[in-house]
């Protein structure tokens, strides 16, 4: 018998990692997770190294039967957690006993939430990566009554202290400024884009998911094509109609709209768990 | 007043590991000449970084705690019009081919194509088959070869509506572009042929036939050869 049973799915769940990071060359994009300071505190809390794959779960989650022990955690901003129906706590480790049920039916802040297992699930790499993105891995999320296996693992799980405490800095994800810095095609669009800024509460719009965040509304300004160019997650791209829209971690490696933006790494994962709506001010 | 060597224009850093080196914007076979040189020196340089390209750029990704302003340094002083001289280019001249089906069966855009150009069939495969259409660059779709060298006559702008899928094998026409569509995609070039070949095959040692610098050609073929072809 396989550890995890998958009872249902939740509505988009799938396995990242911190991504398949050299095989651009071929038109791989990133993938990987929307959220890396959550994705690492999770790995972190259960022992793991930062780049274990982990279960990243949007809005509503899966319900999933364990049929070995093990050690997880579930990190980010807010969510339900539920073991054999009883609440447990959100950015803390704790043990799963073979039989339980674990439901996250919930997150209640931010998009996202990450499940971590120490040890690992033994999920095979494709491109030197666990996450997932078709054509590149056969799923694009798991699917009910799929079976999970787990890498085994050496701890003791009695003799574990599990109280060890880990600082959760996550208070910047509710400011709503969100740090960018220059694109390289910033200084074409300066003086215009230097005074929205300061002038615009841009809000979410509902275009938005792994690939990437457009931000609405759109500025009173027609961008040009340019030349197809190196895209990285982060990118601004001002598009046509003069959408900013932010490329994330599924977005192509390639583009053909000036980058006049990047968010840094940190904006990007407090931007992930910005929800349809919320409003942001871009503060250069 | 030539600052640096192979038309570079500029360092950028784009993130906090990539940095992008910038030539002159133009697509071209001596600015990839150019590219691919520079990689092989940045590669020699820097033995752990990888990097990538697109027509006028290329992506350096350096460790994650590596200080990028160092290393633009390096690369600065390295191609530095004063320091030395530019080695020599060439390019990989690999020619290789790849059959393309031109039956209305398989391209359904084929007969729309050839009325607006008012072109009969024989005179469209010649001018499709005839050049080495460079590989520039992988990108868009895994897979997706950018290609240059499309004959002129052969133009045409891209569909006012994209197509919501576009078979995997499918070869199109948009604007002053040719390609072929490694998966099935939505799209808004016109379809004018089809290939049995994989161009993204994960089962494959190359997962893709073709890297940047080679050349490629199309060979027509049958549908019967097609359809025996075919891989499924």
């Amino acid at each position: 018998m396989k550890s995890i049973q998958v009872l249902s799915a939740g509505m988009h769940t799938s396995f990242q990692d911190l991504g398949r990071l050299s095989y651009a060359h071929l038109g791989c994009p990133v993938a990987g997770v929307m959220d890396e300071y959550h994705a690492k505190l999770a790995n972190t809390l259960v022992q793991n190294s930062v780049d274990e794959a982990v279960l990243e779960i949007s809005l509503q989650g899966p319900s999933l039967k364990f049929h070995h022990q093990a050690l997880i955690c579930v990190s980010g901003l807010g969510a339900k957690i539920l073991l054999n129906e009883q609440p447990k706590k959100i950015n803390h480790a704790f043990v799963v006993n073979a039989g339980e049920v674990l439901q996250l039916p919930q997150v209640t802040k931010g998009n996202r939430i990450y499940l971590a297992v120490h040890g690992g699930f033994n999920q095979k790499k494709v491109l030197g990566s666990n996450s997932m993105f078709q054509p590149i891995t056969k799923d694009f999320k798991l699917n009910k009554g799929e079976q999970l296996q787990l890498n085994k693992v050496q701890i003791v799980f009695e003799k574990l202290n599990l109280n060890a405490h880990v600082s959760v800095e996550n208070q910047h994800y509710f400011k709503n400024e969100v740090e960018v810095k220059k694109g390289p095609e910033f200084k074409n669009y300066q003086s215009f884009i230097e005074k929205k800024l300061q002038l615009t509460n841009f809000h979410i719009g509902k275009n938005s998911n792994r690939m990437g965040i457009e931000l609405l509304p759109e500025l009173e300004l027609k961008s040009n094509s340019i030349l197809t160019t190196i895209i990285q997650p982060g990118c601004v791209q001002l598009t046509p109609s003069g959408k900013l829209i932010v490329l994330m971690k599924d977005a192509q490696v390639s583009g053909g709209y000036p980058r006049v933006l990047v968010l840094p790494q940190r904006s990007m994962d407090v931007l992930s768990q910005k929800r349809v709506g919320e409003q942001i001010k871009l503060k250069l | 007043m030539n600052k640096y060597n192979y038309q570079i224009q500029d360092f950028f850093a784009i993130t906090n590991q990539v940095v992008l080196i910038q030539l002159k914007n133009e697509i071209n076979p001596v600015n990839l000449q150019s590219i691919l040189q520079i990689k092989k020196i940045v590669q020699e340089l820097f033995p752990s970084s990888y990097t990538y390209h697109t027509y006028a750029e290329i992506g350096v990704r350096f460790a994650y705690f590596d200080d990028l302003d160092e290393k633009i340094e390096i690369l600065k002083t390295k191609f530095s019009a004063r320091n030395n001289e530019e080695q020599p280019l060439q390019l990989t001249s690999r020619i290789i081919e790849l059959p393309v089906c031109y039956a209305h069966e398989l391209a359904p855009d084929l007969k729309y194509f050839l009325q607006q150009k008012e072109m009969d069939l024989k005179e469209f495969i010649e001018l499709h088959t005839r050049p080495n259409y460079l590989v520039y660059f992988i990108g868009f779709l895994p897979g997706f070869l950018y290609l240059g060298g499309l004959d002129q006559q052969l133009y045409f702008p891209r569909k006012s509506t994209p197509d919501s899928k576009i078979e995997a094998g499918s070869v199109g026409i948009g604007h002053q572009q040719t390609g072929i569509y490694p998966q099935d995609s939505p799209g808004g070039w016109h379809i004018v042929g089809k290939t049995p070949t994989r161009l993204f095959d994960l089962n494959q040692t190359e997962v893709t036939p073709f890297r940047a610098g080679d050349y490629l050609q199309f060979k027509p073929i049958s549908l019967e050869e097609y359809k025996s072809q075919v891989q499924q």
